[in-house]
């Protein structure tokens, strides 16, 4: 070896502690006397930290492609064997493999699909088939027997696959994990015996498993679900068995398998399978397959409204710091006086033209119905097609006059069931055979009308259909006195965003990415959803979520398409969960209106005690400056008087010549004496009798050094012959006071920079300029200071004057305080409360919208969206004008509720009235016509358009 | 995986599993990241790196943990992202706040500054070629011995891996020098 590399030998040895205590020694030796080698070991020692540096580097980004993935380790297909099976198989039906995402490897997957058919044909071996999947490299899998023609017995596959046993203790949970990855998680009252009895004594529990293609074909496995092929993602087979006697899974505890994979490939489906006649397998009754999800700190997840930290952020506020913005957050109040609740918004809506919800009036009164449980659908069919009711249906006669040509008839109403059950709940309807604890409208588990929806659908979807019904929880509305929320609210968001909810699925990424189109909804039962159905796969809440009119219905649907699944949570959990949510909401929510109120007590309070203050500080000041002019011109007017030898006449009784000292212009030299009293200005008078008035007023200049190193500083003059204190006038460090020579005067410099208090004071001081440095001075000192230095009245008001600076200057920094924080939560107001934030209107722009097409006759509409007349037309788009642009309406919402425009049909008819589709369509006139349109601009965005100000027809296009 | 286990897993050498857990503290990195004017990429990088010190320190005996990994791993994000504003907007006072002692921070501290330092050395390292690192890197971090090597890695024999070992760490040596002087 060369030395160079012999050096590197012996460092390296010398690094990882190879050299022996001599050696060791004599190298250290070397070093100290040696800085080059010393930097050689320092290098090389670098090199190698650098080297692990690298490595840890490439485990974490391994981590992170994992983490970006959603692959974290808990990742797998989760099933619920519910059925009694005793093996199981998860595939991905190759029919619906056009619909996935994988474009590609599954064009790749039918390539092989079809040559292998082909082969099949001309009578291939199992060699050929071998080649091919070797050459596509995907993992479908096919039964060696399909080929050969001789089937794969159940017997045979049993037999090339090793089993695994595992004992389990009686009556304990258990968790097993195979060989191959699979976890098993086992309850308790997992078995059930051959009677159809829970079984809690100890299970032979035999699991076999062929989870990868190269192990399936091993054993021969079929992959043939009738005459399709299927894709496998694995297959397993479970035995429980108890003393040589077969033990079957009870479907009400059903065991949960995790199967480890990398992709979950969308379609992939649960397949039991069928022992043939012939001993071989096929396939049957597929189930979905669910992903699970990975709950992650719940705290660090995101449940702000949308943009809510960038804008507190952007207000010039710390928007990363968790508890400033929770604290603010928090204190946004849970009900605003002003919104009406849904049910209001939508009788104004709907009903008002025709009902009010009084008991009785000339309007058909609506209020405070009584119904049984029976009639509820009769009521909201009534609602919705009363026509069709009045035809089949007499029972319910006397709910409308008997006059069936009367104009007075129900027109039907563009309503949902859920719109419908709302309002009655706003008109305080109530259940007659149900009577409720607080005799409010019983809440809408009575009616399970809107999910009803949802459990047919998913009655179509899944196997065993009763068993799900039982597992939707319709929200709950907890008190019908609180109107019920528009959106979402803070409380709400309070209730979920804690450590009650870790390990749900509210504690997931998917959650968070729901949440801005939960708050977007603006309808808080959608939120419900979620949290009151954490036992069941994302999927499914999103798909009722999607049920539930809103502006982005869409979404939903969409979200639904991602069959997102579930976090695994006991199902006692997720019970109490939502009802510690339901408790706690209303706990925060009232909190909150407490604590708000609380605040804002406390702050009136404040404020009024602050204004008393003020006004009477201002009016103690003009009473001081007043009394102080009195005494001053008293004093002035004796002297000047003096100087002229005018003797102000008393009278006496009897007559008095008012003429005897007119010589003297007494009446000029009064309006002198005031004047230069007021003014502060020398008076400098000639009487008639030639005698001169005259009293100097003089300048002084008070220079405060370093005022800037004070919060607040004043400068007091005070003289005996004063009724109280006079306050130098200020500019900047320099303070003014034109000094009367009749008066000794004392000044007195206060400053403070916080608490501490300094001052300087100067006995006689006379006009002209004076430099001051206020030292520090203590309160007591200075207090004996004012006492000394002024008569007793300035001494006292001097003092209240001090207090009264401190007060106000801390007052003010209050009430900026207010402002601000009252400028801030207006401006958050509608980031907090998309729902509910007014429709600004813009002015300068006003929004058009206009019906496009030739033969639409319009009407004006006036601000706020109301129709001056009603609207016709037909087939045409509705376009609206906004910012300049125009754009194609997508929905919009009116009288008739909310109407969506399609590609293929241009125009629902149901959405403006009850004209068939094809004839003229009518917006009626009156009302709210247009409360909200949703456009769609040029790059397919929809564009919510706020302020719907004027509209008009162009009848040019 | 409760915090204990976490740290068990990370001081062997199966700390993937461990780092795929640390990861769900990175919403909350993100979060503070972008509401202090990063972006996503930024957050991705720094949690990386933090990720690396954490590990680093976790690794060290001398070490106790004494708060949570999670305000931990925040901390040192924290930390790493204000020296990150710091470079950005010279010379601006920027406010973070930690939950740690200021002791606790000032170590941090050390530990950064000592990660950066040796930012060179692992960029020789990386641009060392691909045979020469997986050499060391079987060597030194897989600590097989020369005789695995040499069989996995297609060597004539071991002394010619003994010596091809020594050659690279020779080329990493000289290079390190180099971007030193430079």
């Amino acid at each position: 070896m060369r030395p160079e590399l012999e050096l590197i030998q012996t460092i390296e040895q010398y690094l990882s502690n190879q050299l022996s205590a001599v050696e060791r020694a004599s190298f250290e030796d070397r070093m100290q006397d040696d800085p080059s080698l010393q930097e050689e070991v320092e290098l090389q020692e670098e090199l190698l930290d650098g080297l692990e540096n690298l490595e840890l580097k490439s485990d974490v980004e391994k981590s992170f492609d994992k983490f970006q993935f959603g692959k974290t380790l808990n990742l797998g297909i989760g099933i619920f064997l519910a059925v009694a099976i005793t093996g199981a198989a998860v595939f991905l039906y190759l029919k619906n493999k056009q619909e996935g995402p994988l474009a590609e490897p599954e064009n790749k997957i039918e390539n092989t699909l079809s040559r292998t058919r082909k082969s099949t044909q001309n009578d291939a071996t199992a060699e050929s088939l071998t080649n091919t999947l070797a050459e596509s490299g995907t993992t479908v899998a096919f039964a060696k027997g399909d080929l050969t023609s001789t089937p794969a017995t159940e017997a045979e596959a049993n037999k090339y696959i090793a089993s695994q046993v595992f004992q389990l203790k009686a009556k304990k949970d258990t968790v097993i994990e195979t060989d191959g990855g699979m976890i098993l998680a086992i309850a308790y009252d997992a078995f059930l015996d051959e009677n159809g009895n829970i079984y809690d004594g100890p299970v032979t529990f035999e699991v076999k498993e062929a989870l990868k293609p190269v192990d399936i074909l091993k054993a021969g496995l079929s992959t043939k679900s009738g005459d399709d092929h299927l894709e496998t993602g694995g297959m397993f087979y479970l035995n429980p068995t108890a003393k040589g006697t077969q033990l079957s899974i009870n479907p009400e505890a059903p065991i949960y398998a995790e199967v480890p994979t990398d992709v979950v490939v969308p379609g992939m489906q649960l397949y039991d399978s069928k022992v043939l006649p012939d001993g071989s397998i096929d396939w049957v009754d597929p189930k979905p397959i669910e992903r699970y999800l990975t709950p992650v700190d719940i705290n660090g997840l995101n449940f702000y409204p949308d943009g809510y930290q960038n804008k507190v952020t952007e207000l010039g506020h710390d928007g990363g710091n968790k508890i400033f913005t929770d604290s603010l957050f928090y204190t946004f109040p849970d009900t605003d006086n002003k919104t009406m609740s849904r049910g209001a918004e939508l009788f104004q809506n709907n009903c008002a033209e025709c009902h009010t919800n009084e008991k009785k009036s000339l309007k058909p009164g609506l209020f405070g119905l009584k119904y049984t449980k029976t009639d509820l659908n009769w009521h909201l069919q009534y609602v919705k097609d009363p026509a069709s009711l009045r035809e089949t249906d007499n029972t319910n006669a006397n709910y409308e006059p008997n006059t069936k040509d009367s104009i007075l008839l129900m027109p039907a109403q563009n309503v949902t069931d859920e719109e419908i059950l709302e309002i009655f709940k706003f008109l305080n309807w109530t259940t007659d055979n149900k009577k409720t604890r607080d005799g409010h409208f019983k809440k809408w588990e009575d009616s399970q009308i809107l999910y009803n929806e949802a459990n047919i659908r998913y009655e179509k979807v899944e196997t065993s259909p009763a068993k799900h019904k039982q597992l939707y929880k319709i929200p709950s509305i907890q008190d019908s006195t609180i109107a019920p929320p528009m959106g979402v609210y803070p409380a709400d968001i309070k209730a979920i965003w804690n450590d009650e909810f870790q390990n749900t699925n509210l504690a997931t990424k998917e959650f968070e990415e729901r949440l801005p189109f939960i708050y977007q909804a603006c309808n808080t039962s959608i939120l419900d959803l979620y949290v009151k159905n954490l036992n069941l796969p994302l999927y499914k809440v999103d798909s009722m979520a999607a049920l539930i009119s809103s502006p982005v219905q869409d979404k939903f649907k969409a979200f639904e398409t991602r069959r997102d699944g579930r976090v695994k949570t006991d199902s006692r959990m997720v019970k109490k969960l939502g009802e510690y949510y339901d408790a706690k909401r209303k706990q925060f929510a009232n909190e909150i209106a407490a604590t708000n109120k609380k605040i804002s007590d406390a702050r009136k309070k404040l404020d009024d005690e602050s204004d008393q203050k003020q006004n009477d500080k201002a009016a103690a000041d003009q009473l001081r400056k007043l009394e102080n002019y009195k005494k001053e011109l008293k004093l002035n007017q004796k002297v000047a008087y003096a100087q002229v030898s005018y003797k102000p006449c008393v009278p006496t009784r009897g007559w008095t010549n008012i003429d005897f000292n007119i010589g003297l212009n007494v009446r000029g030299l009064k309006k002198e004496v005031a004047e230069s009293t007021r003014n502060r200005t020398t008076l400098d008078f000639t009487a008639k009798n030639g005698k001169k008035a005259s009293i100097k007023y003089e300048k002084l200049t008070v220079n405060v050094a370093n005022t800037n190193q004070f919060d607040r500083l004043y400068v007091y003059l005070v003289s005996q012959k004063q009724y109280s204190y006079m306050r130098l006038n200020r500019k900047g460090n320099i303070f003014t006071e034109a000094l009367n020579e009749l008066m000794d005067y004392n000044i007195m410099c206060i400053g403070y920079k916080g608490e501490q208090a300094f001052s300087h004071s100067i006995n006689f001081v006379q006009p002209g300029n004076e430099t001051v440095k206020l030292e520090p001075i203590t309160s007591q000192a200075l207090d004996l200071e004012i006492a000394k230095m002024s008569p007793t009245k300035a001494k006292m008001d001097i003092r209240k004057d001090l207090i009264y600076e401190d007060f106000r200057v801390k007052d003010d920094a209050r009430r900026a305080q207010n402002v601000k924080m009252d400028e801030l939560r207006a401006q958050l107001q509608p980031v907090i409360f998309p729902c509910e934030s007014p429709d600004v209107e813009d002015d300068n722009s006003p929004t058009e919208v206009w019906l496009v097409g030739g033969g639409a006759k319009g009407a004006m509409i006036s601000k706020g969206g109301r129709l001056s007349k009603e609207l016709f037309f037909k087939g045409k788009w509705l376009s609206v004008k906004y910012k300049g642009e125009i754009l194609k309406v997508k929905s919009f919402t009116c009288l008739y509720g909310t109407n969506e425009f399609t590609e293929s049909k241009k125009e629902s008819g149901s959405g403006f009235s009850r004209e068939l589709e094809g004839k003229w369509a009518k917006i009626k006139k009156g009302g709210t016509a247009f409360t909200k349109i949703v456009a769609i601009d040029k790059y397919g965005n929809n564009i919510s358009i706020p302020g719907v100000t004027k509209f008009s027809w162009d009848k040019s296009k | 995986m409760n915090d204990d286990q976490i740290i068990e897993i990370l001081r062997t050498s199966k700390r993937g599993k461990a780092l795929d857990k640390l990861y769900r503290y990175y919403p909350k990195v993100e979060n503070m990241i972008r509401s202090n004017g990063g972006e996503k990429q930024d957050a991705q990088d720094l949690f990386q790196e933090a990720l690396i010190i954490f590990c680093k320190k976790i690794t060290d005996s001398q070490f106790a943990l004494t708060a949570s990994i999670n305000t931990y791993v925040y901390s040192i994000c924290k930390i790493l992202w204000l020296k990150e504003l710091k470079k950005k907007q010279r010379g601006a006072t920027v406010k973070i706040e930690t939950e740690l002692t200021s002791t606790q921070e000032e170590e941090l501290q050390l530990s950064i500054e000592k990660e950066e330092k040796l930012k060179t050395a692992e960029a020789v390292m990386s641009e060392l070629g691909k045979r020469c690192h997986e050499l060391l890197r079987l060597f030194y971090i897989k600590s097989l011995s020369m005789k695995e090597i040499a069989k996995q890695m297609e060597f004539k024999s071991e002394n010619v891996a003994k010596n091809q070992k020594y050659k690279c760490l020779e080329r990493a040596k000289l290079n390190l020098k180099e971007k030193k002087a430079a």
